[in-house]
C-alpha cells in the first residue's frame, strides 16, 4: 500500500515538474460566441389534448472560456505552398539565396526590420538611441521574447549572433564600420562605428543573409555547416523549422510562445500572427506540376508559373491571380574588363539602338501587361522613386538606330565576334539574350555569338574576366533595400556581378547615400547615382517586371510584398 | 554456380574503380563549383574562397579521389555539399522511387510485350501478326520524352485521371502511389514492350519450329499446353536476357521520366547534383547506379544459367 | 550469314556472265522490293529526308526570325504548325531542325561502323584482346548515357560535336559485339583455315574473308543505329545538352514547348512527331533489310 502511494505521488510530482518545464501555450481568457443546439421540451395542445414534445432550438450564447492563445477564427490548419528553388542551406546568414530567405522570413527575426513603407521599425529591439556624432548605436531589447527552444532572448544572444555573423556571413563586409560591440546589461547592446552611416541600421534589417538573433547556447563556436538542421536552427520568429529536405520540402510549425508586436502586420515587422499550425513549402521545379497542384487544391499557393498559365488562371473562380509592383528590373550586363564592352561609347551605342518594348514582349510571352517601361531605376511603388530626371528620360528606350550607328563607328568596331553568355535555367535570361542580340545584329550588324551554359558554369564564367562581352540578370532586392546595389558595383566589391566595373563617382554617390543624415540628402545622392547609371552604363536597364502571385481564393490577407510571407495569413473555412 | 558468381562479383571492383576515376576526372574538368551556387551571386570573393578551402575543394583531384575511395571501401560515401546530409542516406531515400518506377515499367513491358509476342508468333503471317509487329515497331520508335508529354497532356491536363507529376510513397497511400506511377511507367515501358514483343515473337518462332513441338502436338496435347508448357519455357531463356537488358536500360532511362514527371529518384538526384556541382553526390550516385546495373546483369546471367542446364560458364 | 541458294560453281568469268549472275545481293534486293514494311519505311524515310533537306522549298520563313506580333500563336494558314514564344514559325523550325537529326545520325552511323568494325574484329580474332576489349565495352554500356553527355558538353562546350562524341561512345559497344559475333562464328570455317595454311596474314584474312560475312548483320545493325542516334540526340537536346541557340534541333523544340504544354500543346507535338516519323521509317527499313538479307537472322 505504501509503495503504491509512493508511486502515485512520484507520478504526480513528475507530471507537475513536467508541466512546469515544457513551454506550454499561454492560456488566456477568451470570449467566444458559440452556436448551440438545444433540445427543449414543450407542451403543446394537439386536438385538445396537451402533449409534451421535443423541439430542437438554436441559440447563440457568449461564453468565457480558457483557450489556447492561438485559437479562434482563422487559426489552425496547414498551408501547402510550392516553389521551384532549392534552398542551398538553412543557415540563413551564410547565403543570399532567395529560397533560404523564405525559411528565414518565418523562423528568424532581426533587431530592426523594414516596414511596408520602407521605414525601419523596431522588431527585436524595442527602441534605439544614436549618439550625436552618429557613431554609437544603443539598442534596447524587448523583454520576455522567447526563442523556439524556450530560452529568453538577451543581449548576450545578440552579441553572440553578431560575432558569428562576422565569421560566417557573406555580408560580413557590410559591417566593416563596426569597431566594437558589447552587451552593457541584460537587455542593452552598444555598437560603436568608425564612421557614421545610415547603412548600419539597414544592414541589420536586410532579409537576405540576415543579421538574425539566435541563442548563444546553440550557435556559439559553430562555423559554417556546423549547425544541425533542423535542431540548431533556432530563432524568435512566429514559426519554427521542424523538417528540412532541401530537394523536397521544408516544414515549419507554429512557435507557441511567440510574442507578436501589437497592431497590424507591417512589412517585416508589426504583428506577425501565426495562424497556421504548420506550413509546408514543397520544392517543385516543374512549373506545370505547380499549376496542376494549384488547380487541384494540392497547393494553396505557387510561386513559379509561365505568364501564359497566369493569364489562363485569372478567370478561375477558385484562384486569385495578383500582379504586384515592385517586382524587379531586368538588365543587360557588360564585361567591363573586355574590349568594346568596356568602352562606354560602345555601351551607349547599344543603348541607343534598343527598342525596350520589343524586348519586354519577348521576355513575357507576348503579354504587354506583364512589364513596364520605366526610365527611373525604381518604380513608383519602390523604396526610392526618383522621377523628373531628364538624363534618365533622354537615355532610356531611344530606339534611334542612326545615332547608334554613329556612336558605334567611333568605337572602331569592325564586326568582330562578341560573346553573349546566357543560360536556359532561367527562362527570362535566355529570352533577353535572344531578343537583344537579334536587335543588335539586325540594326547594327553586330556579330554576336550566344553561348548557353548551365547556371553553375555561367557563374564560373562571370568570374573569369576575358572571353565574353554581354550577359544578363535581374534585380529585385534593391526595390526594398536600395543600398544593395553597392554590393554589385562598388569598386572594392568582390561580387561576381561587378564584372570589372569601377567608377569612383558611383562609389561616391553610394557613400553619400549611406552617410546621409536626412531624407533629402539621401534622395539627392541617389539622384546623382541614377544620373551616373545612365551616363556610365554599368548595366543597361530593360524593363520593370511585376511579382506575380497565384493562390487559392480561400487564402486571406496574403500580400506579395517582398516575397513570400505567410504570417498574418489564414484560410477561410469553406 | 557460386564460383561463377563470385568470380563475376570480383570483376565489379575494377569496373567500379574505373568508373570512379573517370567521374572524378570529368568533374575536375567541368567549370564551376558548388560554393558559388550555395553562397549566391553577390557573395564576396573572400567568402567563396574561404568556403572552398573549408570544403577541401582546393586540394588536387587525386588527393580527393583517394580519400573518397578509401572512405567508399568502408561504406562511407561522404557528405553532400549542398544538402549537408549523408550521401548514402540521400541515395537510399531516392532509391525506392527509381526502383519502383523501373519495376512498374518492366511490369508494363512484360504485361504488354510478352503476350503480344506470343500471339504474333502463333498467328504468324496473318493480319494479327502484322498488327502486333507494326504497333510494336511504332512504340519503340517514339521518343520516350514525347510519349510522356503527350500522356500528361491527354490524361492529366485534359482528362484529369492521373496527377501531372510527383511521387507518393507506398507506405503513405498505396492508391496514390500507383496513380502517380502509371503515366511514367507507361511512357518508359511502351518502348521496351515493343522490343520485347518483337524479341518474344522471334524466339517463339524459333522454338515452334523445333521437332519436340511437333512431337507434343502429335501426342494429342492441347495447343495451349503445347504453347505454354513446351514452347514458352524454352523460348524464355533468351527472353530473360532481353528482360535484364531492358531493366538496365530502364534504370538509366529513368532520368528523363523522373525529370518530366518530377519524381525524386536517383537519376534526378544525379542530374540536379551535376547542375549544382555537388561532387560527393555525383560520385556516389553514379557509383550506386553502375553497381546496380552490374548486379542486375549478374542476376540475369545466373537466372539464365539456372534455367538452361546446358549452359557452360566462361 | 547469307545462305547461298545458287551453286557456287556459277561464279562468273565474263562481263555478260556477271550481269546475269543472280548473286546473293541481287536476291536480297528482290526480297526487299517485295517486303512491305521495308518499302513503307523507305518511303517514309525518303519523304522525311526530302522535307528536311529541301526545307527552303517548303517554307520561306526563317526558323530563327523573331516576330513580336506572332508570339505563341495557334496553327493557322500563315503558320501551319503555329509559333513559339519568340514568334518563330514552327513549321520551318521543324523542317530545318530535322537536318541536324539526320546529320548527327549519319555521322554516328558512319563513325561507329568504323569503330565497331575495328574493335569487333580485334576482339573476335585475337582471343587475348577479347576479354579486355569486351570488359571495357561492358563498362561503357553500364555508364549512364545522359550523365556522360552532360559532362562532355559541360567540359568541352555547348557544341553539337560533343553530342556526337557521346553518341559514338555509347553506340560502339553493341556494334562491336555484332561484328565480333560474326567473326567468332566464321573464324573456324574451312576457307579461313585454308587461307591461313597458305600463309595469308591476319589482316588480309580479316578484311578479305571474315568481314564480308559481317556486312549483312552490320548493315541491319547500323540502320537501327541511325534510328537510335536520332532518339538519343533528341533526348539530349530535350535536356538542354549541346544546344546552340541559333540552330533549331527537334529535341530542343520539344523542350521549349514543355512549359506551354497546358495551353499550347502544338509546340512540342509537331517536333516530336517529326522525330517519331523519322525513327519509324528507319526501323521499318531496318526490318525490311533484315528480312531481305536473311529471314532467319536474329538481330
Amino acid at each position: 500500500m505504501k509503495r503504491v502511494n509512493l508511486l502515485i505521488s512520484m507520478i504526480v510530482l513528475t507530471a507537475l515538474l513536467a508541466s512546469c518545464a515544457t513551454p506550454t501555450a499561454e492560456v488566456v481568457e477568451k470570449v467566444v460566441t458559440q452556436v448551440v443546439k438545444e433540445t427543449v421540451k414543450e407542451t403543446v395542445i394537439v386536438e385538445g389534448t396537451p402533449q409534451v414534445v421535443e423541439k430542437v432550438v438554436t441559440k447563440i450564447v457568449e461564453k468565457e472560456v480558457k483557450a489556447d492563445r492561438w485559437s479562434g477564427p482563422g487559426f489552425g490548419g496547414e498551408l501547402h505552398a510550392a516553389s521551384a528553388g532549392n534552398p542551398p542551406t538553412a543557415d540563413a546568414p551564410t547565403t543570399t539565396a532567395a529560397a533560404t530567405q523564405y525559411i528565414a522570413i518565418h523562423v528568424h527575426e532581426t533587431l530592426v526590420a523594414m516596414s511596408e513603407n520602407y521605414k525601419l521599425k523596431p522588431m527585436l529591439a524595442e527602441s534605439w538611441d544614436v549618439s550625436d556624432d552618429g557613431k554609437t548605436y544603443t539598442f534596447h531589447l524587448r523583454q520576455g521574447v522567447k526563442f523556439h527552444n524556450g530560452e529568453e532572448m538577451t543581449a548576450d544572444d545578440v552579441v553572440a549572433s553578431f560575432k558569428r555573423f562576422m565569421e560566417v556571413s557573406v555580408r560580413a563586409a557590410s559591417f566593416s564600420l563596426v569597431e566594437s560591440y558589447e552587451a552593457t546589461d541584460k537587455y542593452t547592446v552598444v555598437f560603436k562605428l568608425s564612421k557614421p552611416s545610415r547603412a548600419f541600421l539597414l544592414n541589420h534589417a536586410y532579409v537576405y543573409a540576415p543579421m538574425c538573433i539566435q541563442p548563444k547556447s546553440v550557435i556559439e563556436g559553430k562555423g559554417v555547416g556546423e549547425l544541425q538542421v533542423p535542431e540548431d536552427i533556432i530563432g524568435t520568429g512566429p514559426y519554427k523549422l521542424v523538417q528540412y529536405d532541401p530537394d523536397t520540402v521544408w516544414v515549419v510549425e507554429r512557435h507557441k510562445d511567440y510574442q507578436p508586436l501589437p497592431g497590424e502586420r507591417d512589412g517585416m515587422t508589426g504583428a506577425k500572427i501565426p495562424y497556421f499550425d504548420k506550413i509546408y513549402m514543397h520544392i517543385v521545379p516543374d512549373y506545370a506540376v505547380q499549376v496542376a497542384g494549384l488547380e487541384s487544391g494540392e497547393f494553396d499557393l505557387i510561386e513559379n508559373f509561365t505568364t501564359v498559365s497566369f493569364n489562363s488562371l485569372k478567370d478561375n473562380p477558385e484562384i486569385t491571380a495578383v500582379e504586384y509592383y515592385p517586382g524587379g528590373m531586368r538588365v543587360i550586363m557588360f564585361n567591363h574588363a573586355e574590349k568594346f564592352s568596356g568602352d562606354v561609347k560602345f555601351r551607349q551605342a547599344v543603348l541607343a539602338a534598343l527598342d525596350m518594348e520589343e524586348i519586354g514582349l519577348y521576355t513575357t510571352g507576348g503579354d504587354p501587361s506583364k512589364f513596364r517601361l520605366n526610365p527611373y531605376l525604381w518604380p513608383p511603388e519602390g523604396a526610392m522613386y526618383l522621377p523628373d530626371d531628364p538624363v534618365a528620360e533622354s537615355h532610356y528606350n531611344q530606339n534611334d538606330v542612326e545615332k547608334a550607328k554613329l556612336l558605334l563607328q567611333e568605337t572602331g568596331y569592325q564586326g568582330e565576334e562578341l560573346v553573349w553568355l546566357t543560360t536556359k535555367d532561367y527562362e527570362y535570361m535566355y529570352d533577353i539574350a535572344v531578343s537583344v542580340s537579334d536587335q543588335l545584329e539586325k540594326k547594327l550588324g553586330m556579330n554576336i555569338k550566344i553561348e548557353v551554359y548551365d547556371w553553375a558554369s555561367l557563374n564560373a564564367k562571370w568570374e573569369d574576366a576575358p572571353g565574353w562581352h554581354f550577359t544578363q540578370t535581374a534585380y529585385s532586392s534593391y526595390n526594398y533595400f536600395p543600398l544593395t546595389l553597392q554590393s554589385y558595383w562598388a569598386c572594392d566589391t568582390t561580387s561576381s556581378l561587378r564584372c570589372g566595373y569601377c567608377n569612383p563617382e558611383v562609389d561616391a554617390a553610394y557613400d553619400a547615400a549611406a552617410a546621409a543624415t536626412t531624407d533629402e540628402e539621401e534622395e539627392a545622392a541617389w539622384r546623382d547615382f541614377q544620373r551616373l547609371f545612365w551616363e556610365d552604363l554599368t548595366n543597361i536597364k530593360i524593363v520593370d517586371t511585376p511579382s506575380l502571385a497565384l493562390y487559392r481564393k480561400n487564402l486571406k490577407n496574403y500580400d506579395p510584398w517582398y516575397r513570400i510571407r505567410f504570417f498574418s495569413v489564414w484560410k477561410e473555412a469553406q | 554456380m557460386s564460383q561463377f558468381a563470385i568470380r563475376r562479383l570480383l570483376t565489379f571492383i575494377p569496373a567500379l574503380l574505373a568508373v570512379a576515376v573517370v567521374i572524378a576526372l570529368l568533374m575536375d574538368m567541368i567549370p564551376g563549383d558548388p560554393v558559388t551556387i550555395m553562397l549566391g551571386l553577390d557573395a564576396p570573393g573572400e567568402s567563396i574562397n574561404r568556403r572552398r578551402i573549408e570544403l577541401g575543394l582546393d586540394r588536387p583531384m587525386h588527393v580527393r579521389l583517394l580519400e573518397w575511395l578509401t572512405n567508399a571501401l568502408r561504406g562511407d560515401l561522404g557528405q553532400s555539399i549542398i544538402l549537408e546530409k549523408s550521401v548514402s542516406q540521400t541515395i537510399a531515400e531516392r532509391y525506392s522511387v527509381t526502383i519502383s518506377l523501373a519495376l512498374f515499367a518492366l511490369a508494363v513491358a512484360l504485361a504488354v510485350g510478352l503476350p503480344a509476342g506470343i500471339v504474333a508468333s502463333v498467328k504468324q503471317g496473318t493480319w494479327i501478326d502484322w498488327a502486333v509487329t507494326t504497333s510494336a515497331l511504332l512504340w519503340l520508335s517514339l521518343p520516350g520524352f514525347w510519349i510522356a508529354l503527350n500522356l500528361i497532356f491527354l490524361f492529366s491536363v485534359r482528362l484529369g485521371w492521373f496527377p501531372v507529376g510527383g511521387f507518393v510513397p507506398v507506405t503513405e497511400n498505396p492508391l496514390d502511389f500507383l496513380k502517380h506511377l502509371v503515366l511514367p511507367a507507361v511512357s518508359m515501358g511502351l518502348g521496351s514492350a515493343g522490343i520485347l514483343a518483337r524479341f518474344t515473337r522471334t524466339s517463339m518462332l524459333e522454338v515452334l519450329r523445333m521437332d519436340y513441338i511437333g512431337t507434343a502436338r502429335a501426342k494429342g496435347l492441347r495447343e495451349i499446353v503445347v504453347l505454354l508448357r513446351h514452347a514458352l519455357k524454352n523460348a524464355l531463356i533468351p527472353i530473360i536476357t532481353m528482360v535484364g537488358i531492358s531493366f538496365g536500360d530502364m534504370l538509366g532511362g529513368a532520368v528523363i521520366s523522373e525529370l518530366v514527371f518530377n519524381m525524386p529518384g536517383v537519376g534526378r538526384m544525379v542530374l540536379d547534383a551535376v547542375k549544382r556541382r555537388d561532387y560527393p553526390l555525383i560520385q556516389g550516385g553514379i557509383f550506386v547506379v553502375t553497381a546496380t546495373y552490374l548486379m542486375v546483369n549478374l542476376l540475369v546471367d545466373l537466372l539464365y544459367a539456372w534455367a538452361d542446364p546446358q549452359i557452360r560458364f566462361e | 550469314m547469307i545462305r547461298e541458294t545458287h551453286a557456287v560453281d556459277k561464279i562468273p568469268t565474263s562481263l555478260s556472265d556477271r550481269l546475269r549472275w543472280d548473286s546473293p545481293w541481287r536476291q536480297a534486293l528482290r526480297r526487299l522490293r517485295r517486303n512491305p514494311s521495308g518499302l513503307i519505311g523507305l518511303t517514309i524515310l525518303a519523304a522525311m529526308t526530302i522535307a528536311h533537306l529541301g526545307a527552303p522549298l517548303f517554307t520561306d520563313l526563317d526558323p530563327t526570325a523573331l516576330d513580336k506580333r506572332a508570339i505563341l500563336q495557334a496553327p493557322s494558314p500563315e503558320h501551319p504548325f503555329g509559333t513559339d514564344r519568340y514568334g518563330r514559325d514552327l513549321l520551318s523550325r521543324v523542317l530545318y531542325g530535322g537536318r541536324i537529326s539526320l546529320l548527327v545520325a549519319s555521322i554516328v552511323a558512319l563513325v561507329t561502323t568504323c569503330t565497331g568494325v575495328i574493335l569487333g574484329s580485334l576482339s573476335g580474332y585475337f582471343p587475348r584482346l577479347d576479354s579486355t576489349i569486351m570488359r571495357i565495352m561492358d563498362l561503357v554500356m553500364a555508364f549512364p548515357t545522359i550523365i556522360l553527355a552532360i559532362a562532355i558538353v559541360a567540359i568541352l562546350g555547348p557544341q553539337l560535336l560533343n553530342i556526337l562524341i557521346a553518341l559514338v561512345t555509347v553506340v560502339t559497344p553493341r556494334t562491336s559485339r555484332v561484328v565480333r559475333g560474326v567473326i567468332l562464328a566464321t573464324k573456324e570455317k574451312e576457307f579461313v583455315l585454308a587461307g591461313r595454311s597458305v600463309g595469308a596474314g591476319d589482316l588480309r584474312i580479316i578484311f578479305r574473308h571474315l568481314l564480308p560475312s559481317a556486312v549483312p548483320a552490320l548493315l541491319v545493325r547500323q540502320t537501327y543505329v541511325f534510328g537510335i542516334s536520332i532518339l538519343i540526340e533528341g533526348g539530349l537536346n530535350f535536356l538542354g545538352v549541346g544546344v546552340q541557340p541559333e540552330i533549331p534541333t527537334l529535341g530542343a523544340v520539344v523542350a521549349e514547348g514543355r512549359q506551354f504544354l497546358r495551353e499550347m500543346p502544338w509546340i512540342s507535338f509537331y517536333a516530336g512527331m517529326a522525330i517519331a516519323l523519322l525513327v519509324l521509317g528507319i526501323n521499318l527499313l531496318g526490318d525490311g533489310l533484315r528480312d531481305a538479307l536473311d529471314p532467319r537472322m536474329k538481330v
